[in-house]
């Protein structure tokens, strides 16, 4: 996937940039109601989305050597990676859930490692190349989601009897 | 493709026209959730913590473990530059940051008003020993290398690290001898001093060089034992400075009346147990404290591992140690979803809204 590459952001910018979208996001009416009207299918699915989307952000930061940019967008990658983990529940299907907490507490370990570790030359190269390999992982992952959250969605259509939602 | 928070936030209100019966599916699901968020024993009831509290201070825990292995890695890379004699400055200034940096991520759970800190503090009995802990340990890493770096340069090209108080000594001890009255040229000094807990035995002949210098010739030398390892130092290492009478051999003296004596170490010590072998001296203490430094890591990574174990839901002991297993996990999960797909919230069903908003806020 070749990603738009965004001008070059200084510190403060990024942080005014940050503080606005934390309002736009915090006062947004609306994306509070569409997350309180989402199924819990939608929920994970969102969950995963915005990981995916934050680590694209971190690679774009971390290949532009923004370094304000690479903490904002890994400690975000880091949160939504620790929210998947923390909102588990190993009643259901404990082999499951145990096989993706251990794949999250992986991708948390490489984010934490990306997120301490000084940001020279050298160890910007791998940590681009782990990036890599995170959204390489997550890719199957973030389809069959949004791929199960459809069907779950046909499928309470069928047994529950009910016309497809309009709009 | 990933979610625009733009796209969701032009999303009209209630574009998604669910049915009442589909409303009321939903909120029987949500309700059982409620029920199992009460009734689970997972880690969160047990820390009593609220989600993104858990979600904050595990956060926390795994950058500042991952900030300390890289620590203790960079830690012994140091080292290992030290035992070859070179300097480690990159790894001391790489610490440094690495130290500033967990401290700073850290920041936000250690403020007095962080609603998670209590249960934190209950977790790990102090947040702040992890840092501070880490802080000293490195503290006490940089005053080691520091002090080997001085005595270094201090002393000869070559280096020896004991240099400093090695030449100190010596100086004082030559200076006392040489201050005998009836001291004549050719006469052998022979006298024991200390320094840095080991004791040295000097060995010399009193020569005075064709400028008039007064000096202990090449045949004297400095031997010491340590850990049954006999060592050598080779003159010509003491000199004075400015012209001696012949026949008195009276010193030059600086203004305060003291004998001007210059020592001159250049040579490491040569091991007599292995002959060509050279050794250079540390001070007494450096490997203890060094391994001091590196005990408090090692300290400091077990609690870590600890308190991030017990933030850990049940059933997430073992690590994933490759990618290839990491791509297994994805496969296995992927088909075990897959064959129940209207249940596989399930998997996730701590999931809030709340919790979702929190991973989009910046």
């Amino acid at each position: 996937m070749r990603m738009k590459q965004p001008a070059r952001q200084t510190t403060y910018l990024v942080q005014k940039s940050a503080a606005f979208w934390a309002a736009q996001v915090n006062h947004n009416r609306h994306l509070r109601m569409a997350l309180e009207d989402s199924d819990p299918h939608e929920l994970i699915q969102r969950l995963y989305n915005n990981l995916q989307d934050h680590l694209d952000h971190s690679l774009i930061a971390v290949e532009n050597g923004d370094l304000a940019g690479k903490s904002k967008w890994l400690t975000l990658s880091l949160l939504t990676v620790n929210t998947l983990k923390v909102t588990l529940k190993f009643e259901w299907h404990p082999r499951l859930a145990e096989n993706l907490a251990q794949l999250y507490e992986y991708i948390a370990r490489q984010l934490s490692w990306g997120l301490i570790e000084p940001f020279n030359t050298e160890m910007k190269n791998k940590l681009a190349e782990q990036l890599h390999l995170i959204r390489q992982i997550l890719a199957p992952l973030v389809q069959a989601w949004k791929e199960l959250t459809e069907t779950a969605k046909e499928y309470r259509m069928q047994h529950l009897n009910l016309p497809e939602a309009s709009g | 493709m990933p979610v625009s928070l733009n796209s969701l936030s032009h999303l009209p209100v209630n574009s998604r026209l669910e049915s009442s019966s589909i409303q009321a599916a939903i909120k029987a699901e949500q309700a059982s959730k409620i029920q199992d968020q009460h009734h689970t024993d997972s880690s969160t009831q047990a820390l009593n913590l609220k989600g993104y509290d858990q979600v904050e201070s595990m956060a926390w825990l795994q950058t500042t473990e991952a900030a300390i292995n890289s620590s203790l890695t960079k830690l012994e890379a140091a080292q290992e530059k030290l035992d070859q004699g070179q300097k480690p400055v990159q790894e001391l200034e790489e610490l440094t940051t690495l130290i500033t940096q967990a401290s700073f991520q850290g920041q936000p759970l250690l403020a007095q008003d962080s609603p998670a800190l209590d249960d934190i503090t209950r977790l790990s009995e102090n947040p702040p020993y992890f840092m501070t802990s880490a802080r000293e340990a490195v503290d006490l890493f940089r005053q080691i290398v520091a002090e080997k770096l001085k005595t270094e340069s201090a002393g000869s090209p070559s280096g020896i690290p004991l240099g400093d108080a090695l030449a100190e000594e010596l100086k004082s001890e030559v200076t006392q001898q040489l201050e005998q009255p009836d001291l004549k040229a050719g006469q052998q000094l022979e006298t024991e001093f200390s320094a840095q807990g080991l004791t040295f035995k000097l060995e010399g002949n009193l020569s005075v060089s064709e400028a008039g210098e007064l000096f202990l010739d090449e045949e004297s030398q400095i031997t010491t034992v340590v850990n049954g390892n006999e060592l050598l130092l080779q003159g010509p290492f003491v000199r004075l400075l400015g012209p001696v009478s012949d026949d008195e051999l009276q010193l030059p003296h600086d203004s305060d009346n003291r004998p001007l004596v210059g020592i001159d170490l250049q040579e490491k010590f040569q091991s007599l147990t292995e002959p060509g072998k050279l050794l250079q001296l540390e001070p007494e203490d450096l490997a203890e404290r060094l391994n001091e430094a590196l005990t408090l890591f090692e300290e400091v990574r077990t609690k870590l591992q600890e308190s991030l174990q017990n933030l850990q839901n049940e059933g997430s002991g073992s690590v994933i140690e490759s990618l290839a297993q990491a791509e297994e996990k994805v496969s296995l999960s992927i088909h075990t979803l897959s064959e129940e797909p209207w249940a596989a919230a399930r998997t996730h069903t701590n999931a809030t809204p709340d919790l979702v908003l929190n991973t989009m806020a910046g």
